[in-house]
């Protein structure tokens, strides 16, 4: 290693200088940044609904407002996962028809050989790598089985969302099969999709070049070789006959418009149309209330009201007041130190305070303490519920 | 006796009867309970109706029953008492007063209790499942009303909160091997309904929004309540040829083949849903074989560094 670093020799290939090779262009880059973010989102909302019982699972749809907020955004950003297949589709075709790059992602009998190559090499039985090009048969393989698992979720997913269309084509089966499909296609996309790719790529390559769009030279020929061979020897492109570019171009944009549109209006379509349920709750706020109920159990309308509707509002002149000069004035009568037997008396109360709170009978002392049955003087239950009328009314005099 | 209200208050005990009552057979005697009476003649008494005298009474019950009643104020009888209901049950409407018997001497007797208030809910209980197999064999492994309702603090059942706990209620009996295998019923029925859309989204729910109800079905949205039919019952709200009209309360639109969509609580097998099976088996397969071969080419990785690192070394001396 006496070399200098722009002098290396690696691979029997001299590393003139330290320059870097454009590997990913911006539309790539940030196709990969939003099929990073979806598959993301997607895999965070969708695998705790695959394992529901996990405390984690349940953490996370903790966080992330519940499980009907989970599965607004999971659908959304599986329309954002259709929508960057839907682009990527568009591109390559333009890629390989208009510009007419090579189609460097098929697999060929190549790459089987560098495959084998790989294996030996990793069993110790070969010194190097295979010398490969622009892609290798890892990153191809790899590149399929994305194809395959985002056909594989978005159909079933498709699916799922669609019961009710669905079942008026094909058994009801389909429906548990297509869930349980997308479920386990999920954990290999967990697993080969960003637990071995980002091990790869990341950690063993130390690439990255789909953020930067740049390969350094001994990562150029490290990994891509022959890619290296042809850019050197200006093999990597061919001359494109701009006529016929263009005439290209003048069929291309049009198909792909129509095509685009049709699908993306499919996409649409099946995400929209369907409404499989009655929807009849939201996530709301709690009900009830722990905390107020366990002072004193009392309705805010008491039973009573709706079991006689007929009668009329109490008044203090006609029912209230008559009915406490009777039941409480031997002890709070005039001139004790409560008074209850007189409107404005009963309205001002006595230390600690007020014993009618007008509108509230839950926080008058009269009904508390008639509630808790165990006072000297008792109200009967059809009593005391015309109090309570009287005070929820706002305690007409 | 005669009460103001016209109604006459019974001063005569059955004498017999209260020997033979848990309590005379304790040796309680009259005055235990009856402590007021001090003194000759007895202190007037001013209960309006019979009612009044029993309010005024069953609170007595706490001097030994402590736990039991502190429960029950926590009862919706006893929320429906302080909102004016006053013929919601108290302690001696249901165990009695002076010929209290054990309640677990024979459990029909509790669905007989209840059904003195409760009585349309004890004939669709007497044609269940559950209420035949109690009235009509006196079958001990059957729920009664308390079984799922509780005891002394019975909650109020119309709540969010009940509903979505209450597979848990079902889940007690019908995911325990013990009481399902002597009747050959499924103990799968509460795993089979996580696993589905419903059951996924009732317990991802559940723990967040306990006061809230979610819209996803739970058990006796299809099966039915007090009225739970077998499931091979032409009655059965679940049975094939019922299920489509099940859906349809939460699935207007549902057709023919939709509700075939739901796996019956069946695991999948060859024999019930050979579709899902299948996929199941694929997948049961396929993932595996990736996770090895991708774990063994990284560990080759791991171990090819390692071993050239070394030979590298041993080169270098």
């Amino acid at each position: 290693m006496n070399e200098p670093f722009n002098r290396l020799i690696i691979r029997d290939r001299i590393v003139r200088v330290d320059r870097v090779f454009q590997r990913f262009d911006w539309f790539h880059r940030l196709e990969h940044l939003v099929l990073m973010l979806a598959v993301g989102v997607l895999l965070l909302t969708g695998l705790p609904q695959k394992f529901a019982q996990s405390p984690l699972s349940i953490t996370l749809i903790g966080w992330l407002g519940g499980i009907q907020a989970a599965r607004q955004i999971h659908r959304a950003a599986a329309i954002l996962l259709m929508g960057v297949a839907l682009f990527h589709a568009l591109d390559t075709a333009y890629r390989f028809y208009v510009l007419r790059l090579p189609p460097h992602v098929l697999l060929l009998r190549s790459d089987l050989r560098d495959l084998l190559h790989g294996l030996r090499h990793r069993l110790g039985r070969a010194d190097d790598p295979p010398d490969m090009g622009r892609f290798t048969y890892y990153e191809k393989l790899l590149y399929w089985a994305v194809v395959w698992s985002v056909l594989v979720l978005v159909v079933t997913g498709l699916a799922m969302w669609n019961p009710i269309a669905i079942t008026r084509f094909l058994t009801g089966e389909i429906i548990p099969a297509a869930k349980r499909a997308h479920g386990s296609e999920a954990l290999l996309v967990l697993i080969v999709g960003v637990g071995w790719h980002v091990w790869h790529v990341v950690i063993q390559q130390r690439n990255w070049s789909i953020f930067t769009g740049v390969l350094t030279e001994p990562q150029q020929i490290r990994y891509h070789g022959i890619e290296w061979d042809a850019i050197m020897a200006g093999r990597d492109r061919l001359p494109l006959d701009m006529m016929a570019t263009r005439r290209r171009k003048r069929i291309f944009f049009p198909v792909a418009a129509l095509a685009g549109l049709a699908l993306a209006g499919g996409i649409g379509f099946f995400v929209s149309f369907e409404e499989t349920a009655v929807i009849t709750h939201g996530e709301r706020q709690p009900v009830e209330k722990g905390g107020a109920d366990a002072v004193v159990p009392l309705p805010a309308a008491p039973a009573t009201v709706g079991a006689a509707p007929s009668l009329p509002a109490p008044t203090w002149r006609a029912d209230v007041g008559p009915l406490l000069r009777a039941e409480c004035g031997e002890c709070h009568g005039t001139g004790s130190a409560l008074d209850l037997t007189d409107y404005d008396a009963i309205l001002s109360g006595a230390p600690p305070g007020p014993v009618v709170v007008p509108g509230d009978p839950a926080s008058s002392a009269l009904v508390l303490v008639q509630a808790a049955r165990d006072h000297p003087g008792q109200l009967s239950g059809d009593e005391l519920a015309t109090v309570i009328v009287w005070i929820a009314d706002g305690a007409p005099r | 006796m005669t009460l103001p209200s016209g109604e006459t208050l019974p001063l005569m005990v059955d004498v017999q009867g209260f020997a033979g009552s848990v309590h005379g057979q304790a040796g309680l005697t009259c005055v235990d309970c009856h402590r007021d009476y001090d003194g000759y003649p007895h202190p007037a008494r001013f209960d309006a109706s019979l009612r009044d005298f029993q309010l005024t009474h069953y609170t007595l019950c706490q001097d030994c029953h402590l736990p039991q009643y502190q429960a029950q104020l926590d009862s919706v009888h006893q929320r429906a008492l302080a909102s004016g209901r006053r013929d919601a049950a108290i302690c001696t409407d249901c165990h009695g007063a002076h010929e209290v018997v054990s309640p677990d001497e024979h459990a029909a007797s509790i669905p007989q209790t209840c059904s003195r208030c409760h009585a349309t809910i004890y004939e669709q209980y007497g044609e269940s499942v559950h209420g035949a197999a109690l009235l009509e064999t006196a079958n001990p492994d059957v729920p009664t009303c308390v079984d799922c309702h509780g005891v002394h603090n019975i909650a109020d059942p119309l709540t969010a909160g009940f509903r979505l706990a209450s597979p848990d209620i079902c889940a007690g009996c019908h995911a325990d091997p013990e009481r399902m295998d002597p009747y050959g019923i499924s103990t799968a029925v509460v795993e089979t309904y996580v696993a589905d859309f419903h059951g996924t989204t009732t317990t991802l729910f559940e723990p967040r929004s306990p006061q809230n109800p979610p819209d996803e079905a739970i058990c006796i949205d299809c099966h039915g309540i007090h009225d739970i039919k077998p499931v091979d019952d032409p009655a059965s709200p679940v049975v094939r040829e019922n299920l489509l009209t099940t859906c349809q309360q939460c699935h207007p639109a549902a057709g023919e083949h939709f509700p075939a969509a739901w796996a019956s609580h069946y695991i999948p097998s060859p024999d019930h849903n050979p579709i899902v099976y299948h996929v199941g088996e694929f997948y049961a397969t396929l993932l595996p074989t990736a996770g090895v071969l991708l774990g063994a080419v990284v560990a080759a990785d791991v171990v090819g560094g390692l071993w050239r690192l070394a030979r590298k070394w041993v080169r270098g001396r």
